[in-house]
């Protein structure tokens, strides 16, 4: 339903050009969610607002191909693009306080909502729907609270709000950013399950992109990882946590504290993310990468499948390189030093 | 970026080096970049710098001419056979003034006089109003609900009707506070605007303050066990500096135009001394007549306020760019 | 893990701090309404170890890390450190104690002066407490971002041009200038990349080793906590509800909302997260200015009974653990008994525990 091809996204800034996202590809089905996995300019939220159109401007370049239920997202029309969020692309923003008007009840944005794209139904009609939306997504005693304003709710509240909102014209595609970050985690186990509810109820397919490998273990069908614009490694989710191929997934997966790693030494990545002007013609993740050859800061890996499996994907040169030397490698011990400075 | 045979690991240094030397530059360095780059805020830095040379370069200015601030030039040469002030001439650039004297070395005079109180006023406005601010923001509660009372005070207190009657006074009576004379002058000018000009500073100043007191910095230095004159000297001051500049550098204008109001009635700088309110105060009359005597002063004044207006826009900006869209 | 001994480096007793809440209407005769950010937390740290601190946001657990060093005022009873009582010293009193204990805080773009160079930030404590010269500060100094990770060479840079766990190091750096014996961390790593993450816990980690220190980890997420703490106090609306030693904790949690918590916490093991009967809390958090009567967690709690919302339960061991395990519940959970929707509360509706 949504199919994006080599997707690259570039800002031109006084300091240089900044790629935020490289040669991105992925599709999304019915009824099924693809997360996507990165940490601070990964590149992961940029992506997403491109394919909706949320980053024009006179600095953005942009190309590749983004289709929406077979139309081009990339070439429509800011009016075109506008009719379909909100209608047919869902939206859930991480701070749900600053995606609703503070000085409008909520009831009174969601039926502004609906009003705006269809212009038939009535306020009466458009305000019973409210009150159903948020019933929907286990808002208690929705037909009081329906004339709140967002102040009046706690975070997790608004989050649903936001859920409702975003499911409210019964879209195909929701796009969910972040959703659960500023939440408890409590509240966050909360909202996935609203999120996968209205999956299971509306057959939505989902894009949720997040931080936290472990809401993707419990929500994700497919997973990307990407790491400095680049999408590092593709798969199916039980593919990626039990059978990962890219140093970087092991690398995150390893310095993620579990209840059983007990007060063992977290084995780290090290180093820091790069800077996406100095980008050099390598692998982005050469620098910090403990199985790293020489040809990896030369030449970037094409992200090609994985020997044994078609649908996993991994960008890098490992299984491609049986006559380096093991001296060729560079120790873990040599790279940690090295890394963990500043 | 990579230079054929190099090895990986120099290509590597090479890289990391560039991705450095983007940053290394400090906040201060990164405004005046910025700054540089605003063409109005260069012209008018420029225009004022020329202005300061011209106050400056003054007695030059008197000399290139021969004719002195205060001189009268007798008619024929400074007036009309009718006592009528003569037109802008190889021999008087400007022209003359209802006292046969050269404009145009009158305008540079009267730049030093408006410069001077403009940036003492200033000056005066920003320590005060600086110190009250940042008592006031920082300590809270009854220092604040003091300090905020008196800076109302000062705010409701009509600058006009006080500043002329104050001057009035003085002009007739001087008042001796000790070894200090008030009479009228550059001093009570200055002082004047001073004290009215220190509450918005200080009101601004602690409104900053409010907000930076929430910040962990703050708190952190408060756990390192830090007192509180240290900390609003070292942590909240230079948060605070550059909403302190850039109001310092509108405030010079208003001074000016402050100053220049006093003069134009009568209760500023007593003539002889050249200044462009006296000036035009003195050129209303004869403005039919005359026009390059209301003229000049006018368009000196005009041009020093806009330029400092249009410096402290630049200064603002660059100091806290909100973005309206990528350069590339 | 050093040797843990004799009197407790920090203790606080029934510590109460009530915040007023702005704006609110003083009715005659009835008191004026107050958040109850704690509301009787009592807590012991002994030397050498650390304490794990657990909530969710309105625990009261970054408030307690403020009173425990006396940035905040306690509206109520005592702090005591190193044998010493600190309630209400005054400021001046306090300022040579500043040097023993020291704090971390969470965001590392809040928390460094942006004005600042960073050898001026990193060298404030030793030009506060000391009176070293500055050729004598910057070689401290210089040493001391040698050990945190940092390059001395960047002694006169700004806090801007270094990335976020940079200055979360610059901030460990800080806190390490005077040799302190305490070291409270409030969510240091919480705003981090995961990989970044590691780092700064290692580097914690690292450090106690050398230098014997004593810490308070606050944090919201229960697997750092677990990864650092050797005793964990789990927090809800200012009470403290369970408290253990780590491995007891999370192996055999008593309190529902220990249990919850944990429940909750997201795993990167999807096997894992299959199969497990996540439990879904109902509802949301009471308000701190109106807690609710009782048991506090009791208003979402599965196994609420008509018992606890009368009287909140005392802190104390059940089912014959050792003194060093102990809940506030009346009706905890035994060993290997998970916490389910079997007692549902029919006000509130059925338990949300479904999976898809």
């Amino acid at each position: 339903m949504l199919e994006v091809n080599r997707l690259s996204v570039s800002f031109g800034t006084p300091d240089g050009l900044v790629r935020a996202v490289r040669d991105l590809s992925f599709s999304v089905e019915r009824g099924r969610t693809l997360g996507i996995v990165g940490e601070s300019g990964s590149g992961k939220s940029v992506s997403v607002q491109t394919i909706v159109g949320l980053t024009r401007g006179a600095s953005v370049q942009v190309s590749g191909e983004a289709l929406f239920e077979g139309s081009s997202l990339l070439t429509m029309t800011s009016a075109q693009l506008r009719s379909i969020r909100g209608a047919r692309i869902g939206m859930v923003f991480q701070d749900p306080l600053s995606s609703l008007h503070p000085f409008y009840r909520v009831g009174w944005q969601v039926v502004e909502l609906l009003r705006e794209h269809d212009k038939t139904i009535s306020k009466r009609e458009a305000r019973g729907r409210a009150i159903e939306l948020l019933g929907l997504v286990g808002i208690p005693e929705p037909a009081r609270r329906v004339d709140d304003y967002p102040h009046q709710f706690s975070g997790g509240m608004r989050q649903r709000v936001m859920i409702a909102m975003a499911m409210a014209l019964n879209p195909s595609l929701l796009i969910a950013d972040e959703p659960t970050t500023a939440l408890d985690v409590t509240v966050q186990a909360q909202i996935l399950g609203v999120i996968r509810r209205m999956q299971k109820e509306f057959g939505t397919a989902i894009i949720l992109i997040t931080h936290d490998l472990g809401v993707i273990a419990e929500v994700a069908d497919e997973v990307i990882v990407m790491y400095a614009g680049s999408v590092m490694e593709q798969a199916e989710r039980r593919e990626l946590f039990y059978a990962h191929h890219h140093p970087y997934t092991v690398g995150l997966l390893k310095s993620v504290p579990t209840f059983e790693s007990g007060r063992r030494r977290l084995s780290s990545i090290p180093g820091q993310p790069p800077s996406l002007i100095s980008l050099g013609a390598g692998c982005p993740f050469a620098a910090r990468c403990t199985q790293r050859v020489a040809r990896c800061r030369i030449e970037r890996p094409p992200l090609a499948p994985i020997p044994g499996s078609s649908m996993h994907l991994s960008a890098c040169w490992l299984d491609d390189l049986p006559d380096e030397a093991e001296s060729d490698r560079v120790s873990p011990a040599i790279v940690a030093k090295e890394g963990d400075r500043g | 970026m990579l230079k054929g045979p190099r090895s990986a690991e120099d290509a590597w240094e090479e890289e990391t080096e560039q991705a450095a030397a983007i940053q290394g530059r400090s906040p201060w360095q990164l405004a005046f970049a910025r700054l540089r780059h605003d063409r109005a805020a260069m012209i008018a830095l420029g225009v004022v710098v020329a202005i300061a040379l011209v106050a400056v370069l003054a007695p030059v200015i008197a000399a290139l001419t021969g004719h002195g601030p205060d001189v009268q030039y007798l008619p024929p040469i400074g007036t009309t056979i009718d006592g009528l002030p003569k037109a802008p001439s190889a021999h008087f650039l400007f022209g003359t003034d209802d006292l046969g004297r050269d404009v145009l070395v009158r305008v540079a005079y009267g730049a030093q006089v408006s410069l001077l109180v403009g940036v003492l006023a200033t000056l005066l406005a920003v320590v005060i109003g600086a110190l009250v601010g940042l008592a006031a923001g920082y300590f809270g509660r009854v220092v604040d609900t003091v300090l905020a009372r008196v800076i109302d005070v000062m705010l409701s207190i009509p600058f006009l009707l006080f500043a002329i009657s104050l001057a009035s006074v003085v002009s007739v009576t001087p008042i001796h506070i000790g070894p200090i004379v008030l009479q009228q002058g550059l001093g009570i000018v200055v002082i004047v605007i001073g004290t009215f000009s220190w509450a918005t500073v200080a009101r601004i100043v602690r409104g900053q303050v409010l907000a930076i007191r929430e910040k962990e910095y703050i708190e952190a230095a408060r756990s390192l066990g830090a007192g509180s004159w240290r900390i609003i000297v070292i942590d909240v001051l230079p948060n605070v500096l550059a909403p302190i500049i850039v109001y310092a550098t509108l405030l010079i204008p208003l001074s000016i135009v402050a100053e220049a109001s006093l003069s134009y009635l009568g209760v500023g700088i007593p003539p002889p001394t050249a200044d462009w309110g006296s000036m035009i105060s003195e050129a209303q009359p004869y403005y039919q007549e005359a026009w390059w005597f209301l003229v000049f002063p006018c368009l000196a004044l005009i041009i020093t306020t806009l330029a400092f207006n249009v410096l402290g826009d630049g200064i603002r900006d660059a100091f806290d760019p909100r973005a309206t869209g990528t350069r590339a | 893990m050093s040797s843990v001994s004799g009197e407790p480096l920090v203790r606080v007793a029934s510590l109460v701090k009530h915040f007023p809440v702005r704006g609110a209407r003083r009715r005659r005769g009835s008191e004026r309404e107050v958040v109850h950010a704690l509301d009787g937390v009592s807590l012991e740290v002994w030397r050498g170890e650390t304490l794990g601190i657990v909530g969710e946001s309105g625990s009261g657990k970054s408030t307690l890390a403020r009173c425990m060093t006396r940035l905040q005022e306690v509206t109520a009873g005592h702090v005591f450190f190193d044998g010493q009582e600190i309630t209400s010293l005054s400021q001046r009193r306090l300022r040579p104690l500043r040097r023993e204990m020291q704090m971390i805080f969470q965001d590392p773009f809040g928390a460094l002066n942006p004005r600042r160079r960073v050898g001026s930030i990193i060298g404030d404590p030793l030009a506060i407490h000391t009176k070293d010269s500055g050729a004598a500060r910057k070689r401290q100094v210089q040493e001391l971002m040698e050990l945190v990770g940092l390059n001395p060479e960047h002694y006169n840079r700004f806090p801007a041009e270094f990335s976020g766990g940079q200055r979360q190091r610059i901030g460990v750096a800080r806190a390490l200038a005077l040799h302190p014996k305490l070291i409270v961390c409030d969510e240091p790593v919480s705003a981090l990349d995961v990989s970044i993450q590691a780092q700064i816990l290692n580097l914690l980690v690292d450090l106690r080793e050398e230098f014997d220190l004593t810490y308070v980890f606050i944090a919201h997420d229960l697997s750092v906590v677990r990864h650092v703490s050797d005793r964990v106090a789990v927090m809800y609306l200012g009470e403290v509800v369970e408290q253990a030693p780590a491995d007891d904790l999370y192996r055999a949690p008593r309190h529902p909302y220990s249990s919850a918590l944990l429940s909750a916490a997201p795993v990167p093991d999807p096997d894992f997260a299959d199969s497990r009967k996540q439990i879904v809390l109902v509802g949301d958090l009471p308000s701190p200015i109106h807690p609710p009567a009782g048991c506090r967690f009791s208003s979402r709690c599965p196994r609420q009974r008509p018992r606890c919302t009368v009287v909140a339960p005392m802190l104390e061991p059940c089912f014959g653990d050792p003194a060093s395990h102990q809940s506030a519940c009346y009706y905890p959970l035994a060993d290997g008994e998970t916490l389910s929707g079997g007692e549902a509360n029919a006000h509130l509706g059925p338990i949300d525990t479904e999976k898809p």
